[in-house]
């Protein structure tokens, strides 16, 4: 008996009895259902943790030389101590260049970073004003609480040395009012260091843009950063002893991020990521959806009874039937095999209606959670119900699965019936 | 494999089957010998309990002895693995039972074409052949009709289609006209009968009915699991039989 043969014969036996086949296949399909929908909320719920977690900046890595963050002195000018630690394993401009070859890196931007005990002041005209460097955020996550800043004026996109972005608050304190912000975008203002002994070196640069921030601060170019430091420590190769600070690595994705984690520290760099906080928020996630994963278990167990019971009521039907197909020569894997299908179609019918339901369940909890998002205005996007392919085959792998599991039995014993005894049934 | 005529098909040797009934062993069928000539047919008769059906079952390895063996084209029987029985079910032996046993849920034509299935005959030719044989039975003009929608000798003509389909060299019949009123009988025996000359089968058929075991070339009496006497009806060579009550 050919596998097709068999396959059409279970057919044919399921659809005998139509009403029982669908109402034994109705437990699984619950089941499936519950199933799809716990797995699609967790999978959504778990891009959508991501999603926020890229937006506050986890999809950034930020590099320091292996000891952490030091500097070669505190002394200024006056006291230089360039004499930093030795043994450190610096980032090179080399090092910046290899890594940004790496699959998954979109940007990597070295950061230089004055000592905190530099002045720095901004002249506009005959305005000063005590302002301090804005570095790019320093740790993973800090956008959280930080708001991304607005351009008010220009643009805050800082690539070529001799340009400057100021803050709102730093514009403010040079004496311009709000409607006149606009109008310091494009002139030049002088970047003044002044070392404790009152020593003082300018840098005259080129506003870029103001931003929205309201502290008083300055953005400067990597370059023009490399250049105060250098002054600062009397140290025109600052960057060939020390290396840059540290390195700004922006990343595809979360899940990019925390492989590349892995690689950078292998290659002899201090990596700060927040990483772990992805992975513990996926784990509980993870662990929620097993347990309720567990508890939805319970409706396939009894689907599988459903079957089991449908089964069992099958093969007293079909006794007779059972007995002229072994008087007429089928094997008792003919008989089995004929009984598994029909029980495995029993449990993949649940599935594919389960599979259904749960897919346009889904579909409507995403539309109802939108709607709901909008009307409380929360700025929050995104599907939380993802149904993808591979969710779609195991479940439809495990319907199948839980039929075959429930069918076994029955068809153990419908093969093992003897022949003659299986004729004499009434 | 032990010798055996050329002509002779069925060798039965000794051949017994005892049950455990409530605690004492009832002989069904005791030390049976007997041979049956190639396309002869054979008529197994007599009173119910005698052990007729107990020994076609045997002879169709639905049942195994208890002792004695019996050869079938030489083959023994009761040493056969439980594929070579299967095997010997599909390919050498059709059953007729009294109760048709025709599939409910299939149409004649695919009520005929299951024993084909079991032996991995292509759909095309399955098909072929089932219409041929219900062309045969004349009822091509009945293929697509399902058992409850056919009468009691319609069905009895599908079930010796389906058991003609796998052209088996063994035909073993249990009271096939027995569910039938006389002027079926009649029809369905002469049926059997034209069947078995034109495709040279050997039938081996049960019946209480003196009438049906008359059209018989040789008779078996069957008494309390024993033979009681062997009757040859015909002078044709088929017929000739000896028969050992032991």
């Amino acid at each position: 008996m050919t596998f097709k043969d068999k396959v059409l014969t279970a057919c044919r036996n399921m659809g005998r009895r139509k009403v029982r086949s669908f109402l034994a296949s109705l437990g699984v399909m619950v089941g499936i259902l519950t199933i799809v929908v716990l797995i699609s909320l967790a999978s959504g719920v778990r891009q959508h943790i991501n999603r926020q977690f890229e937006s506050v900046g986890l999809d950034q890595i930020v590099i320091v030389p292996a000891s952490g963050f030091s500097f070669p002195g505190r002394g200024g000018p006056a006291g230089r101590n360039t004499t930093g630690p030795n043994n450190k394993k610096i980032i090179t401009p080399d090092d910046v260049a290899r890594w940004k070859t790496w699959p998954g890196v979109i940007a990597v931007n070295p950061v230089i970073s004055l000592p905190g005990s530099v002045n720095l002041e901004l002249k506009w005209q005959d305005k000063t004003q005590s302002v301090r460097i804005n570095e790019p955020l320093m740790r993973p996550g800090q956008a959280l609480w930080t708001a991304k800043p607005e351009a008010l004026a220009g643009n805050l996109e800082l690539k070529d040395s001799g340009t400057i972005i100021l803050s709102r608050g730093a514009a403010r304190a040079l004496g311009l009012e709000e409607g006149q912000l606009s109008g310091l975008s494009g002139q030049n203002v002088e970047l003044v260091l002044r070392t404790s002994r009152n020593e003082t070196k300018g840098f005259e640069l080129k506003v870029q843009g103001i931003s929205s921030e309201l502290n008083t601060t300055v953005k400067v170019s990597t370059a023009d950063c490399l250049a105060m430091k250098c002054w600062w420590f009397n140290n025109d190769n600052l960057l060939q002893t020390e290396g840059y600070d540290s390195v700004v690595v922006n990343c595809t994705d979360v899940s990019r991020a925390k492989e590349l984690t892995s690689r950078f520290r292998g290659d002899g760099v201090q990596v700060q990521s927040l990483d772990i906080f992805v992975e513990m928020a996926n784990r509980i996630v993870v662990t929620i959806t097993i347990m309720l994963v567990m508890l939805a278990s319970v409706a396939l167990l009894v689907a599988s009874i459903g079957i089991a019971n449908t089964m069992i009521m099958a093969v007293y039907e079909r006794t007779r039937e059972i007995g002229v197909l072994k008087a007429l020569g089928a094997s008792c894997w003919d008989v089995q095999w004929m009984l598994i299908i029909e029980s495995g179609f029993i449990g993949l019918l649940g599935g594919v209606l389960g599979l259904l339901a749960g897919w346009v369940i889904g579909l409507l909890l995403n539309q109802g959670i939108s709607w709901y998002l909008q009307y409380r205005e929360l700025a929050i996007q995104g599907v939380f119900f993802v149904v993808t392919p591979g969710l779609a085959f195991i479940a439809m792998v495990f319907a199948a699965f839980i039929g075959i599991t429930a069918g076994w039995l029955p068809s153990r014993r419908a093969a093992g019936l003897d022949p003659l005894e299986a004729l004499r049934h009434e | 494999m032990k010798s055996c005529n050329e002509k002779t098909i069925i060798q039965a040797e000794g051949l017994s089957r005892y049950y455990q009934a409530g605690g004492e062993v009832v002989k069904a069928l005791d030390h049976v010998t007997f041979s049956v000539k190639r396309g002869g047919f054979t008529a197994l008769v007599g009173t119910s309990g005698s052990g007729k059906s107990t020994l076609l079952n045997l002879v169709g390895t639905l049942d195994r002895p208890t002792a004695g063996d019996i050869l079938i084209e030489g083959q023994s029987l009761a040493k056969a693995t439980e594929q070579q029985r299967i095997m010997h079910r599909r390919e050498r032996v059709g059953f007729i039972f009294q109760s048709f046993n025709l599939i409910p849920t299939l149409s004649a034509a695919e009520n005929v074409e299951v024993p084909m299935m079991l032996t991995n005959v292509g759909k095309r030719q399955r098909k072929a052949r089932a219409l041929e044989l219900l062309n045969r039975v004349h009822l091509s003009h009945r293929a697509s009709h399902k058992p409850n929608q056919l009468s009691g000798g319609e069905n009895q003509r599908v079930a010796i289609a389906r058991a003609m389909a796998n052209r088996p060299a063994l035909l073993l019949a249990d009271e096939p006209t027995g569910n039938l009123d006389s002027k079926t009988e009649t029809a369905v025996l002469e049926l059997l009968i034209e069947l078995l000359t034109q495709d040279q089968v050997t039938m081996l058929l049960v019946t209480h009915d003196p009438q049906v075991a008359a059209h018989a070339d040789q008779i078996i009496h069957l008494l309390d699991g024993q033979i009681e006497r062997i009757e040859s009806l015909s002078q044709k060579d088929a017929a000739v039989s000896t028969g050992d009550q032991q």
